[in-house]
C-alpha cells in the first residue's frame, strides 16, 4: 500500500477499449483518475495472447486462479463489512463458453511466447471513421502502428450461391467498379448510381460526388449537422433496403452494401428491416470516405493485436495522471445515506471517488439481482486458427477481410467476418498466417457449428486454387465426407485410420522441404527451435490429413461441375483469392493452407447488473460488452456517452491545441538549468568505447 | 525502402519508481532538472537527435508515465524497443535487487530475438546525494554477470554522465540493427494526413 491517494474523481475496473478510452479522456480534461484491471493483462474482451496464454484462456485455466484470489479478497472485504449500505462486487467469468481447443500443447511449445498475438476480438480501423479521427486527435497515434488492409473481400455463404469463388472484391471506388469482371455492365451502372445517390444525400454531398466520380478520395462532409442540401427530394427515410430499393439497386448489390459495409449482423428477415435508411446512407458515405485516405480499401490494421488499442489510452491516461493498478480489484462499493456509492475497496485499501465506471469482468451483487442470468444470452462466436498459408486475398494482400454473407436459407442466419492477418501486422511468425472469423453468436448453436462450415469452406477453395497433387483420386472423396464431422484435432483417431497414410506422409515430406527451407532462411535458429519445428511438422503431417484429402477430392470435384467453371474463370480476373495461377516470377506455387492450430469459442456478452441495471447507484456506469463488430466505431460512440455523463462541458479527447494543458500550479519553482554535460570517471564496462567516442566527439566540441 | 537503415530507435527506461527516470530522459533532452519529485505526470517520450558514426538518428526516449508504480506496465510498452535503460538510485538498495527482475521482465514482455545480447545499458543515478549504499563495485559486478551491460554512474541532477550514457545507449543499440527488423517495414503514419489519394487509387 504505497501512498494510494484517499480520494479520485474517476476510478475505472476493466482495460477495454470502451474503459481505457473513458478513462483517457477524464484524466485528459484534468479528473483523477485510477484505473484497476482484475486481471493481470490490459485489454479484458479486448485483450491479445501470445498462443500459450490463450491454450490457458481457452481450458479456463486463468479462471481458476482468479477464484482462488478472489475468494481471498473476498475475505478481506468481508472483514471490513462495515457501518452503512455496500454492494458486493464480485469477479465475473472472462472466459469462453463452448470451447473447443483445436490446439494442442505441443504445438504452442512450437514457437516463441511472444511470436504470437492472438485477439480474442479482432478489430479493423475505418480510415475516415470516429476512431481514427479520436486517434489523431489525442495524439494516441503516436503510441500505434498501423498497415493498410490489403483486400476487402465478400464471399457468398454457401457453394450453391457463388460455385467457385472464394471472394470478390468489395466495388466501391470507382476504379473497383469499371474492373469488375464479375459485375455485369448494368449493375455497374447500377451501382455507380446508388452510390452517387447516397453521397448527394449528405451535407456537401454533391462536391464529394463529383470528387469521388473523378477517382479521388472524397472528404469527409464538412459539416456532419449541416441539414442535407436535397433533403426534400426523396429524403431517406424507411429503411435502408427500402431506399435501395428505389434506387434501384439490384438485391445482390444491396447484400454487398447491407453486410460488407454496413456490416449488418444477420440475414434481414424483411426489407423493412435492418439499418435505417439514414444510417446506411451515412454508412455507406463513411466507406467512401475511407477509401483512399492511407490505402486502396477503407480499412487500417493496426500492428501487434488489437489489445495495443486499449493499452494506448491507458498510456494517454498515465500521462495525464491516471494511476494504474493491474490484476487487483474493486471488490466493495460503498454507498452514503442518499444510495450513492461514495467509495470502493481495492486491494490496495479504500478510496472515495465520485464516479465508478465497472466492466462486465465485475458483477456487482444488487440486493434484487435475479439468481441466474437469462436462458438466451447473447454471444459472440468465435474461431481463431493458425495457418500455414493464407486463404484471403492475393499475394501481398494477405492483411484481409472477407465478409461471408449469411446464408440465405437460413432464418436469422449471421454475418461472418473472416480477417486474415499475417507477420506484416506482427502477429505471427514470417510465414504463417492467423485467421479469425466472428460472428453473432446463436443460443442454439455453437461457435463450432456456425464457423466450422465457413472454415472448411475458405481451406477448401484455397486449397483447391493450388495445384492438386497428383496422387488426388476418387478414394479420398469419401474420407471427406467422414472427415468433415470430425476434426483436425483429432489427431488420435486420425492415425488410426491410416487409410491415407501414404499420401500423407508423401505431403509431408513436400511441406517438410518447403517449410525447412522457409526456416532457415528466416530464422537461422537455434537447434533446438529447429529440433522443435521438426516435431510439429510430422505432427502436421499427420493431424491435417483431412484438410488436405479435403482439398483433393475439392479438386477433384472441379470436374464434375464444369458448368461453373465460367465464374471462376471471372474470379481470376478479378482477384483470384490464393493466386491461382502463379505470377511468372513467384518460385514456389502458394501451398494448400493447413491448420496448425485453432480453437472456437462462444464469448458471452456479458452485463456487471446482470441485466438488472436499474439499482446501481447513479454514479456507478456499467459498461458492458459490446456486440462483435469489425470496426471500433460503436465503440467510440459508448466512450462518448459514458464521458459526456461524467464531465458534460469538456470536449472528448480533445487535441492540445483545442485544450491545453492547465498550468501544473503546485510546483513551478526550481528548475535547475544545467549547461555543461559533466564526465567522471566510473567504472564502466566499455571503455573502449568511451574512448571512441570521446575521440570522434573532440573534433567536433569539447566538454568539460 | 525494403533495406532501410534504422534511423528511429526506440529506447525505453525502466527501473523503480523514484530512482530518476523521468530526471535522466529530461537532463539529457532539456538539459533541466527539477528538484521536486513528483511522481511521473506528463512525461511521455522524448526525442533527441543524435549523430552516432556519422549517421543522424532520432533517438524516442519512453518513460514509463508512472505506469511501473503498481506493476502495471503492459505489454504495448515493450514493442519494438531497440535498447533497454535499466535505473537504480545508489541510495536504495532494493531499486538495485530489483534490476534482475526488470530486466528478467523486459525479456518477457519484449520477447528480443537474441535476448542475451540485446543491448541493455544499467545506470546509477543520483550519486550527487551522500548516502550511498550500493558500491560500484557491485553493481560492475552485476553488470559483468549480465553479459558485460555497460554501467554508469550518473547524476541528473548535476549532469553527470547523462550524455555519455546516452551516447552508448546510440551506439550499442544501432549496433543491434542488423537483420533485426524484418518485420512492419512500412506502417501508415495517421498522425500527418497526406493526400494519399493518388498513390493508392488505381488513376483512371
Amino acid at each position: 500500500m504505497e501512498g494510494l491517494p484517499g480520494h479520485f474523481d474517476v476510478v475505472v475496473v476493466g482495460t477495454g477499449l470502451v474503459e481505457s478510452m473513458v478513462a483517457a479522456a477524464c484524466a485528459r480534461v484534468g479528473r483523477r483518475v485510477l484505473h484497476l484491471d482484475t486481471r493481470q493483462y490490459y485489454g479484458a474482451r479486448n485483450a491479445t495472447f501470445s498462443l500459450r496464454q490463450m491454450g490457458e484462456w481457452l481450458r479456463g485455466e486463468e479462471e481458476e486462479a482468479e477464484a482462488e484470489a478472489g475468494a481471498e479478497a473476498g475475505a478481506e472485504a468481508g472483514a471490513e463489512e462495515r457501518r452503512g449500505a455496500s454492494l458486493a462486487v464480485r469477479a465475473a467469468p472472462t472466459g469462453p463458453s463452448r470451447a473447443s481447443h483445436a490446439g494442442d500443447a505441443a504445438a504452442a511449445a512450437l514457437f516463441r511466447p511472444a511470436e504470437f498475438n492472438l485477439d480474442l476480438s479482432p478489430q479493423l480501423l475505418l480510415c475516415a471513421g470516429a476512431m481514427i479521427d479520436v486517434l489523431r486527435r489525442s495524439g494516441v497515434a503516436n503510441y500505434l502502428e498501423f498497415k493498410p488492409l490489403g483486400a476487402h473481400l465478400y464471399s457468398a455463404a454457401s457453394p450453391a450461391a457463388q460455385p467457385r469463388l472464394a471472394a470478390e472484391r468489395v466495388p466501391c471506388s470507382k476504379a473497383d467498379i469499371f474492373l469488375s469482371s464479375s459485375l455485369p455492365l448494368l449493375q455497374k451502372r447500377q451501382l455507380m448510381k446508388f452510390l452517387q445517390a447516397c453521397l448527394a444525400r449528405r451535407a456537401g454531398g454533391d462536391a464529394a460526388a463529383q470528387s469521388w466520380l473523378a477517382g479521388r478520395a472524397v472528404k469527409a462532409a464538412a459539416a456532419p449537422d449541416a441539414p442535407p442540401p436535397r433533403a426534400a427530394d426523396e429524403s431517406p427515410h424507411g429503411s435502408f433496403a427500402e431506399f435501395a430499393g428505389r434506387q434501384r439497386l439490384p438485391d445482390a448489390l444491396l447484400d454487398v452494401a447491407l453486410y460488407a459495409i454496413l456490416h449488418a449482423p444477420r440475414r434481414l428477415e424483411s426489407s423493412a428491416d435492418g439499418p435505417s435508411a439514414e444510417e446506411g446512407v451515412n454508412g455507406v458515405c463513411r466507406h467512401l470516405e475511407s477509401l483512399g485516405v492511407y490505402g486502396p480499401s477503407a480499412y487500417l490494421a493496426n500492428c501487434y493485436g488489437s489489445s495495443e488499442l486499449p493499452q494506448a489510452f491507458c498510456r494517454l491516461c498515465a500521462v495525464w495522471g491516471g494511476t494504474y493498478m493491474i490484476h487487483r480489484r474493486v471488490s466493495r462499493i460503498l454507498l452514503d445515506d442518499g444510495g450513492r456509492m461514495e467509495a470502493v475497496v481495492t486491494s490496495e485499501g479504500t478510496v472515495r471517488c465520485d464516479w465508478l465506471l465497472l466492466n462486465a469482468d465485475s458483477r456487482v451483487e444488487l440486493p434484487a439481482a435475479p439468481p441466474s442470468p437469462p436462458a438466451a444470452a447473447p454471444s459472440t462466436a468465435r474461431c481463431v486458427c493458425v495457418l500455414t498459408a493464407p486463404v484471403l486475398g492475393a499475394e501481398g494482400e494477405e492483411l484481409a477481410l472477407c465478409t461471408v454473407f449469411p446464408a440465405s436459407d437460413e432464418p436469422g442466419a449471421p454475418t461472418v467476418f473472416a480477417l486474415q492477418q499475417d507477420a506484416g501486422v506482427a502477429v505471427c511468425p514470417k510465414g504463417k498466417v492467423v485467421l479469425h472469423l466472428s460472428a453473432e453468436g446463436s443460443a442454439h448453436r455453437s461457435a463450432r457449428q456456425l464457423l466450422e462450415p465457413v472454415l472448411q469452406r475458405l481451406l477448401e477453395l484455397a486449397a483447391a486454387a493450388v495445384p492438386p497433387p497428383p496422387a488426388a483420386a476418387a478414394e479420398e472423396e469419401e474420407e471427406r465426407e467422414e472427415g468433415k464431422g470430425e476434426e483436425k484435432e483429432e489427431e488420435e483417431k486420425k492415425e488410426e485410420e491410416g487409410g491415407s497414410k501414404k499420401e500423407a506422409e508423401k505431403e509431408e515430406e513436400e511441406m517438410k522441404e518447403e517449410e525447412e527451407e522457409e526456416k532457415k532462411e528466416e530464422e537461422g535458429g537455434s537447434k533446438k527451435e529447429a529440433e522443435k519445428e521438426e516435431e510439429g511438422q510430422m505432427k502436421e503431417g499427420t493431424k491435417e490429413e483431412t484438410l488436405d484429402d479435403a482439398a483433393a477430392a475439392d479438386g477433384g470435384g472441379a470436374g464434375e461441375g464444369n458448368d461453373e467453371r465460367r465464374g471462376g474463370e471471372a474470379g481470376g480476373g478479378e482477384a483470384p483469392p490464393p493466386d491461382a495461377t502463379p505470377a511468372l516470377d513467384a518460385p514456389p506455387p502458394r501451398v494448400a493452407p493447413q491448420v496448425l492450430w485453432g480453437a472456437f469459442f462462444d464469448l458471452p456478452l456479458r452485463s456487471s447488473t446482470d441485466g438488472s441495471g436499474a439499482a446501481l447507484p447513479a454514479n456507478v456506469l456499467p459498461v458492458d460488452d459490446l456486440p462483435f463488430a469489425i470496426d471500433s466505431e460503436a465503440a467510440v460512440e459508448r466512450a462518448h456517452q459514458l464521458f459526456k455523463t461524467i464531465c458534460p462541458d469538456k470536449p472528448f479527447l480533445p487535441s492540445l491545441e483545442e485544450y491545453p494543458p492547465e498550468p501544473a500550479v503546485d510546483e513551478m519553482e526550481a528548475e535547475i538549468e544545467c549547461e555543461t554535460p559533466r564526465f567522471i570517471d566510473t567504472q564502466f564496462t566499455t571503455k573502449v568505447e568511451y574512448e571512441r567516442w570521446l575521440q570522434s566527439r573532440s573534433s567536433s566540441r569539447t566538454s568539460g | 525502402m525494403a533495406s532501410r537503415k534504422k534511423t528511429l530507435l526506440k529506447v525505453i527506461i525502466l527501473g523503480d519508481s523514484g530512482v530518476g527516470k523521468t530526471s535522466l530522459m529530461n537532463q539529457y533532452v532539456n538539459k533541466k532538472f527539477s528538484n521536486q519529485y513528483k511522481a511521473t505526470i506528463g512525461a511521455d517520450f522524448l526525442t533527441k537527435e543524435v549523430l552516432v558514426d556519422d549517421r543522424l538518428i532520432t533517438m524516442q526516449i519512453w518513460d514509463t508515465a508512472g505506469q511501473e508504480r503498481f506493476q502495471s506496465l503492459g505489454v504495448a510498452f515493450y514493442r519494438g524497443a531497440d535498447s533497454c535503460v535499466l535505473v537504480f538510485d545508489v541510495n536504495v538498495a532494493k531499486t538495485f535487487e530489483n534490476l534482475d527482475s526488470w530486466r528478467d521482465e523486459f525479456l518477457i514482455q519484449a520477447g528480443p530475438r537474441d535476448p542475451d545480447n540485446f543491448p541493455f545499458v544499467v545506470l546509477g543515478n543520483k550519486i550527487d546525494l551522500d548516502a550511498r549504499v550500493v558500491s560500484q563495485k557491485r553493481a560492475v559486478a552485476w553488470c559483468q554477470a549480465k553479459g558485460s551491460v555497460p554501467y554508469f554512474e550518473t547524476s541528473a541532477k548535476e549532469a553527470i554522465n547523462v550524455e555519455q550514457a546516452f551516447q552508448i545507449i546510440a551506439r550499442n543499440a544501432l549496433k543491434q540493427d542488423n537483420e533485426e527488423d524484418i518485420y512492419l517495414p512500412d506502417t501508415i503514419d495517421v498522425t500527418e494526413q497526406k493526400a494519399a489519394t493518388a498513390s493508392t487509387c488505381t488513376n483512371c
